[in-house]
């Protein structure tokens, strides 16, 4: 029985080219988006080169201070004296590492000696830990070492293309280079890092102790051994801010999170544990609310398409009755037939939206050119299965009703629906 | 006793405005093996009698028996056993399933009862021979002529072995050549002892048959 059904729906697709192309295009279309924004979502927290410890970082990136008996409260950037005195002393992370944003801009005038030519890039203000919780691929010399970073050295590390822009193809490494007025020497040269990488990418990278004295604030980003030590890190850094008021009379600090990736991509607002918890689960809503739409969006117009294909049956189905189908085989074989459609569509879509990532991924998810993304984690077959089970049963439901109808209708009327 | 009783039938098509009195207290009896014309002018209600007959109406008032039992308390499940075992049926314009070739479009009335794929295809193949497109069995109602479809449908209603076969103007979509192989066919069916009642309003074609029953304006007048 079923083999017929199949038979028949492969030959009415094949029989009415346009409108099954087009549903079929409508499935793989819908599944095709709906995985290329899962996918988009999931690169942000996927380890990628440089980032590559990303399923075991934890970031501090916002603080709030107050003084509940002179009323003063502060909040922005974490600040340094904060990440020295408190969050270094954290015993859990492998490494903790703070970035300075001096300046609340990362760009910075940069020119060489004796040029007039100034311009402004992007420099990372950054501590010897950074250097092992980001992998940098070095095509010459090095970084910086602890004690060259305590002593406050001034060296630099270049992106490729920006010692090729500054320097024009001249040997670089140990040139000097001009940062905020001041002389740094070339030390290293890495290859080419995106701004898509939050914390790692830019076009130089400094010691920030190189830095004149001034407001330095920041971020502090915790590497974990295993992210199952997440809770304890967590514990310590509340453990932290209890410290804080102990060692500051009647002054409260709240560190937002520590966060993880995930969490941190959001980019949530939040003076206090309450509204951080609150602030994601409404980004969680909107994300399931966006996911919805997107899902029933393509199942109305999935639907439309389904009830046109059982309008031009009714006589069929008429016939099917007469010679003894009973109401719910009707409806079984129209919800199957619809079903091989959604199969086919769903297969396509799946194909599509590999091709999109593979083609697409420097233009459409900002993936840079030469990363290494393992295709299992973008596409994981469990986020395809589930969306395809969706699409599945909302396709199923918007055929149902047509079928429903269908199924209903007597005899006669199905059958002399033709030839009015 | 007779295999079809009608009695007291009477069917009224409600309208906005308009009440249409199809058929007006019918009394009918088809004795087993018959082979019965059903005549009259277009619109006197003949197709309305024959469907009701086939179950695929219900009549505002009257009772309908077929092989001895009375349907009218038949619900939906039962009644479709019933027309498969019972009844087969050849439309006008064919009613062929397009997206089904012709060996599928026989098997249709076998796929709804217990059987297997083999015996299935066997029993079409079958009839398929005895109404003379073996060689067409892969073909697609598009790619025949209008005799030939009517053919695959006479097939079709005679696969199951059903004791009655309802022909609502079979011949009425052909020329005459045409109208009379089926009209051929349908005499060997009848011959092997199934029952049929036919429309037509072809004089001609009616006189074939062993009675003709005529219809006016909803009433039986012969
Ligand atoms: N579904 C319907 N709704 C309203 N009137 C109908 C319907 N079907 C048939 N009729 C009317 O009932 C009468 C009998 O129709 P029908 O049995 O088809 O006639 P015949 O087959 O003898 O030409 C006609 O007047 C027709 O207009
Ligand atoms: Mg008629």
């Amino acid at each position: 029985m079923y083999k017929i059904y199949l038979k028949q729906a492969i030959q009415m697709l094949k029989q009415n080219k346009f409108i099954s192309i087009i549903s079929i295009l409508g499935t793989a279309l819908a599944i095709m988006m709906i995985m290329t924004l899962i996918v988009a979502d999931e690169v942000k927290i996927l380890n990628m080169a440089p980032e590559i410890n990303r399923d075991r970082t934890l970031y501090i990136d916002y603080q709030v201070k107050r003084d509940t008996v002179e009323g003063w409260w502060h909040s922005g950037y974490l600040t340094h004296d904060i990440a020295k005195d408190y969050l270094s002393k954290l015993k859990t992370p492998a490494y903790t590492s703070f970035m300075n944003v001096y300046g609340f801009d990362d760009e910075e005038v940069i020119n060489v000696e004796g040029e007039s030519d100034y311009r402004r890039y992007c420099t990372r203000k950054v501590d010897a830990a950074f250097w092992k919780i980001f992998s940098f691929d070095f095509l010459e010399g090095n970084a910086f070492s602890e004690e060259e970073f305590k002593s406050g050295i001034h060296n630099a590390v270049l992106s490729e293309s920006m010692a090729k822009t500054l320097f024009k193809g001249e040997k670089v490494l140990g040139k000097t280079v001009q940062i905020a007025f001041r002389n740094y020497k070339v030390t290293g040269i890495v290859k080419d890092v995106s701004p898509v990488f939050k914390y790692a990418g830019g076009d130089m990278w400094i010691p920030y102790t190189s830095l004149k004295d001034g407001l330095h604030v920041g971020f502090v980003v915790l590497m974990a051994k295993d992210k199952e030590d997440f809770p304890r890190i967590i514990a310590e850094v509340r453990e932290m801010e209890r410290k804080f008021g102990i060692d500051h009379h009647h002054q409260i600090l709240y560190l937002k999170g520590p966060e993880n990736q995930k969490i941190n991509i959001m980019e949530i607002r939040a003076n206090n544990e309450q509204e951080s918890i609150e602030a994601i689960k409404i980004k969680k809503r909107r994300a399931i609310f966006i996911f919805l739409i997107l899902l029933i969006i393509p199942a109305l117009n999935l639907s439309g398409f389904s009830l046109s294909r059982i309008k031009k049956r009714v006589a069929e189905i008429g016939v099917r009755k007469a010679f003894g189908a009973k109401k719910y085989v009707i409806l079984i074989q129209v919800l199957y037939e619809n079903m091989i459609t959604s199969f086919i569509g769903g297969i396509i879509g799946l194909i599509l939206s590999y091709v999109t990532v593979m083609w697409l991924r420097s233009w459409l998810l900002k993936i840079p050119e030469g990363s290494d993304i393992p295709l299992s984690a973008m596409l994981s077959p469990t986020v395809f299965a589930a969306v395809f089970f969706v699409c599945l049963l909302l396709n199923l439901l918007s055929a149902g009703f047509s079928a429903f109808r269908a199924s209903r209708m007597t005899i006669v009327n199905s059958l002399t629906q033709n030839d009015r | 006793m007779a295999i079809i009783h009608l009695e007291g039938i009477t069917k009224v098509y409600q309208t906005k405005d308009v009440e249409t009195i199809a058929l007006d207290k019918i009394n009918l009896k088809v004795e087993a093996g018959e082979f019965l014309s059903i005549m009259g002018p277009s619109g006197c209600g003949k197709s309305t009698m024959l469907n009701i007959m086939g179950l695929l109406d219900l009549p505002n008032e009257g009772t309908v028996s077929i092989d001895g039992m009375e349907t009218s308390r038949m619900k939906d499940g039962p009644m479709a056993e019933f027309r498969n075992k019972t009844l087969g049926f050849v439309f006008q314009s064919f009613h062929l399933i397009n997206s089904l070739n012709v060996l599928d479009n026989v098997e249709l009335p076998l796929l709804y009862r217990k059987s297997t794929e083999k015996s299935r295809r066997e029993q079409a193949k079958e009839v398929l021979a005895k109404v003379g497109l073996s060689h067409r069995m892969k073909h697609f109602p598009s790619q025949l002529s209008g005799g030939q479809c009517q053919r695959v449908a006479i097939a079709r209603a005679i696969v199951g072995n059903p004791k009655i076969i309802l022909a609502d103007e079979p011949t009425g979509n052909l020329d005459s050549k045409m109208g009379e192989e089926i009209m051929t066919l349908l005499h060997d069916f009848n011959c092997e002892g199934t029952t049929i009642v036919m429309v037509t309003h072809d004089e001609h074609i009616a006189r074939e048959t062993k009675r003709i029953v005529r219809f006016f304006d909803g009433r039986r007048v012969q």
